[in-house]
């Protein structure tokens, strides 16, 4: 478990992510330069977000497969620049699936862990400043969101997420799927994002997912996601 | 498109012309899984062996879950979407290949929740814990050096495929409409016996071996050590069932290359 100092300071650690370290190539002077990525702390414990999520999940989610998004985001990286030094369009391009996954797991899985607090953190604490006003104004309530929220994950097949998302151009709310570890990017951006892969519960809840969808609103940190919105 | 209608109308006799096992299966069972009543909804077919028979490659808690729950609720689900449609009583590896002519609104529901009936019930067949290793010289194991170069190299293929897949998925060996093998991917519930029309041209073919890599098909032993897992599958290989399906996929070709 991690005793960073830094870990209740979100804003601190925003800040050190876009300012790392940067990894240059030791003869170029041309060549693309590449930061390398790093797993960020958790802002609690690992059992904090107990009983909705187990320690056991939390620590698993964060040191292993978090981590690994992020050790072979680094790897694609690299090996994505060296294909733009050598000037290899085609390897570079067949690479873009490598990327997407690792890189998009990299940064949902940050987003995620950040838009989670246990209870004595706020945790489950509904929204109550402009993002609870938008809620209402694309959804009627908050109660009926969540539900519009919890059938998008329950209608997720294989592996994805759900995202309460807003569009870049109109701010209007939406609540989108995506498969597998496709970030959100483009028309839309992210606000709130919940995990519905199976490793993200199946220690605890098995297959019995329905469970795991209801639990997980009592640690959703909607003062992350308000923080969000532009 | 001509190819795609070939490769489907090949697989489709294939789904039709059996149900159970071969005969090097046959001999060593006492009891087969009966083919399905054909007028009534899917039920799930019992496994040949106990839940913990394949300890300590898969665990007991896995299957039993993975047998009772996961694949029980694609049967319930595929049984709640066909209710009263023309397609009840299908086979389910006929009902997968002919997801063409599924009505619109039912064709996702068909291909996740039949697509899952069928890959699992594959699936339970595919496992024993009684696993040999493939006979050299057999039909089976020429076919893997003629597409491989050596089993070692099938499995490597077989093993980097599996790993890769981004999400949920399945690794297979097929048997292409031309009759050579070939390890392929599909992800979800997708399967080989959908056809080209589905899967596309590379993918579609008759399923020999196939692994769940599936998150549920080894989170609680593996967590998150996929390639562990994987390794695991090859002490589980039912190889007789295999080279069933095998020579039975290429009986049906008339001009296999080899």
């Amino acid at each position: 478990m991690s005793t960073s100092m830094l870990r209740n300071n979100i804003a601190l650690r925003a800040a050190l992510r876009t300012a790392a370290p940067q990894a240059t190539k030791a003869f170029s002077t041309t060549a693309p330069t590449r930061a390398l990525a790093t797993l960020p702390d958790l802002p609690y414990d690992y059992g904090a977000l107990e009983p909705a999520i187990s320690g056991r999940i939390m620590e698993l989610h964060h040191t292993k497969h978090h981590q690994t998004y992020v050790t072979n985001y680094n790897t694609v990286q690299s090996q994505i620049t060296d294909a733009l030094s050598a000037g290899d369009t085609a390897a570079a391009i067949a690479l873009q699936p490598a990327l997407t996954f690792h890189g998009g797991g990299n940064l949902n899985h940050t987003l995620f862990f950040e838009n989670l607090a246990p209870k004595n953190q706020g945790g489950g604490q509904p929204p109550s400043g402009p993002l609870a006003k938008s809620i209402e104004t694309h959804y009627g309530s908050f109660e009926k969101m969540k539900t519009q929220f919890v059938a998008a994950l329950a209608g997720i097949q294989g592996s994805g997420w759900a995202w309460l998302v807003q569009d870049n151009e109109t701010g209007a709310l939406g609540i989108r799927q995506y498969a597998n570890q496709d970030p959100v990017v483009g028309k839309f951006s992210p606000l709130l994002g919940i995990d519905a892969w199976e490793h993200a519960y199946y220690l605890q809840y098995e297959n019995r997912k329905a469970e795991y969808f209801k639990e997980i609103w009592g640690v959703i940190n909607w003062k992350v996601a308000e923080a969000r919105m532009k | 498109m001509q190819f795609a209608n070939l490769t489907l109308g090949w697989i489709l006799s294939l789904a039709q012309s059996r149900l159970g096992v071969g005969p090097l299966v046959q001999s060593k069972l006492d009891a087969v899984t009966a083919p399905p009543p054909t007028d009534t909804a899917y039920t799930l077919p019992p496994l040949d062996y106990s839940y913990a028979a394949l300890e300590p490659h898969f665990d007991e808690e896995t299957m039993r879950i993975h047998h009772t729950k996961h694949h029980q609720t694609y049967i319930t689900n595929l049984n709640a979407a066909l209710q009263d449609t023309s397609f009840v009583g299908l086979h389910i590896d006929d009902l997968v290949a002919r997801l063409s002519e599924v009505p619109a609104e039912l064709k996702g529901k068909v291909r996740n929740q039949g697509g899952g009936h069928a890959n699992h019930s594959f699936f339970w067949k595919n496992l024993t814990p009684n696993a040999t290793a493939l006979a050299e010289g057999s039909p089976l194991s020429q076919g893997i050096e003629h597409a491989f170069g050596s089993f070692e190299v099938f499995q490597q293929t077989f093993e980097k495929a599996a790993t890769s897949v981004f999400g949920s998925g399945w690794a297979w060996l097929i048997v292409q409409e031309n009759g050579e093998l070939k390890v392929v991917t599909t992800l979800n519930q997708f399967s080989p016996l959908m056809g080209a029309g589905v899967v596309g041209k590379g993918v579609a073919g008759f399923p020999v071996i196939g692994l769940d890599v599936w998150e549920h098909a080894y989170y609680l032993k593996y967590r998150n050590v996929r390639p562990e897992y994987i390794k695991a599958y090859w002490h589980v290989v039912n190889w007789d069932f295999a080279s069933d399906r095998y020579m039975e996929a290429r009986s049906s070709i008339a001009h296999p290359e080899l």
